[in-house]
């Protein structure tokens, strides 16, 4: 990539000064873990690449509450929760409205369990970590995917970075349960 | 150092998230431990197979996307203007506008001020049309109770108060004729004579109506008092009444009629018959009527 000698947070700082275009770059370098990350979340590619363009839609919106000083990285993972936050209260509600709709989803799971002991290898690990719960999912796709250490993981969670440590440590193992229990 | 810290750090061990100190630790610990060693081994596997699970890419299409968002969005920032206080001031600032263009503006913008002030101040005078209108009403109400203290009071027996009704009279705008017909019966049946003058000079600057030039030419042969008769031959002369000749004439044949009222009556008579230049046309009875000073009159009256 061309634009990696300017840091992210000079460019956003140049976005917040009006000089959209410099939201470019940092789209590049982002949308790809983004997408990673929500689609982790997420489980569903389209809901996911909807989601990355809101992150960048608030970007925009909410540029002029980016304060220079603080990590672009950590600033944008946040927004993403957020993001993921919204989205999954919005389907919680439409969810509550149709009970019916949710055994039917409970059906094709049980339809998707079947076809993944077909699947392959990395898939299996795949749907593995789809059944994890939401927050150590999250927290592994963080540590292991997102490359944050456990401060970044802990500022964005919201507690201390020995927690978040055990926390990734809890969902490992809770990976590995059910991933050998298959 | 215990199993349970160490299985914890195996993650952050194999992450080499580890500090020197610590990691030295853990493989002094794993060397004497084969639980541990085996955790290590199960954790690993897991965390390669983690590592090459399948990383999903975006489509093809969140680029354009991306591009096409930015573009609306640059859009939609462009065209909705900064409407708080700051930023409407910014643009002002900006503007650039030659000075006396300013000026100009400034005193426009003064002159429509005065403008619209004067505008609003004429239009709430206007409003007071309403007011004016109530006025005008209560004048008619008051004017209607005067005709009706006029009325009452004409018949009041005290002269002086059938003389206040009469110059009630005068301050009516336009009398009915109830009031008009009021005063011509005063005009010819009041005992005081003071308060027939003034009713003759009420109804004088009414005489453009017919009914009262009729009253005043038939109240001729009813009036006795010198005075009275005197003042309705020259409102006769003033009116040009030419009716008024016959009644005249009548009122010279009474026996006890005034000399000065007599004179006064065959000027007039004259005067009516032949218009102003009192030539003696068809004079009664002498050809000196034209005659101005009252003492010639009456010099010619007595022959």
């Amino acid at each position: 990539m061309t634009t990696t000698s300017t840091s992210d947070e000079e460019l956003m700082a140049a976005v917040k000064a009006d000089d959209l275009d410099q939201l470019v770059p940092l789209f590049e370098r982002y949308h790809g873990p983004l997408f990673n990350y929500l689609t982790r979340l997420t489980n569903d590619r389209d809901t996911s690449e909807d989601l990355t363009q809101t992150v960048f839609e608030r970007i925009l919106k909410y540029r002029s509450s980016y304060q220079p000083t603080q990590p672009f990285k950590a600033w944008v993972y946040q927004m993403a929760r957020n993001v993921h936050a919204d989205y999954w209260q919005r389907k919680e509600k439409l969810r509550a409205a149709d009970v019916e709709e949710v055994e039917k989803t409970g059906g094709l799971r049980g339809a998707a369990f079947s076809q993944m002991r077909i699947s392959s290898h990395h898939d299996d690990l795949h749907e593995a970590l789809a059944l994890l719960p939401t927050p150590q999912r999250e927290i592994l796709v963080l540590n292991r995917f997102q490359g944050f250490g456990y401060e970044e993981i802990g500022q964005l969670l919201g507690c201390t970075a020995e927690a978040a440590r055990v926390k990734a440590h809890r969902a490992l193992q809770a990976l590995r349960k059910i991933y050998f229990a298959n | 150092m215990n199993c349970e810290r160490t299985k914890e750090q195996l993650v952050d061990y194999l992450g080499s998230q580890l500090s020197a100190s610590e990691q030295a630790e853990l493989t002094a610990h794993l060397a004497e431990c084969a639980d541990c060693r085996e955790e290590l081994q199960a954790v690993e596997s897991m965390w390669q197979t983690l590592g090459k699970v399948r990383v999903p890419e975006p489509s093809a299409h969140i680029r354009p996307d991306f591009y096409a968002m930015l573009a609306t969005f640059k859009e939609s920032v462009d065209t909705t203007p900064d409407y708080t206080l700051k930023g409407l001031w910014q643009w002002w600032l900006n503007l650039d506008i030659p000075r006396p263009i300013l000026r100009a503006v400034y005193s426009l913008c003064l002159l429509g001020v005065g403008l619209i002030g004067g505008y609003w101040f004429s239009n709430s005078r206007t409003t007071g049309a309403a007011d004016q209108q109530q006025i005008a009403q209560l004048a008619t109400q008051v004017g209607n109770m005067r005709q009706m203290m006029m009325l009452a009071l004409i018949e009041n027996p005290s002269a002086s108060e059938r003389l206040r009704a009469v110059s009630y009279t005068k301050q009516l705008d336009e009398p009915t004729t109830k009031v008009v017909d009021a005063l011509l019966s005063t005009l010819d049946n009041d005992p005081n004579v003071n308060v027939r003058l003034a009713t003759l000079e009420a109804l004088a600057p009414l005489a453009q109506d017919p009914a009262v030039r009729q009253g005043l030419v038939h109240s001729l042969a009813r009036q006795e008092s010198p005075l009275v008769q005197t003042a309705l031959a020259d409102v006769m002369v003033q009116l040009q009444e030419r009716r008024s000749v016959k009644p005249l004439r009548e009122l010279l044949k009474q026996e006890n009629l005034d000399e000065s009222v007599k004179s006064k009556i065959e000027q007039t008579i004259q005067t009516l018959s032949t218009g102003r230049p009192a030539a003696p046309s068809t004079p009664p009875r002498n050809d000196q009527t034209n005659l101005t000073s009252p003492a010639q009159r009456a010099a010619v009256a007595t022959v």
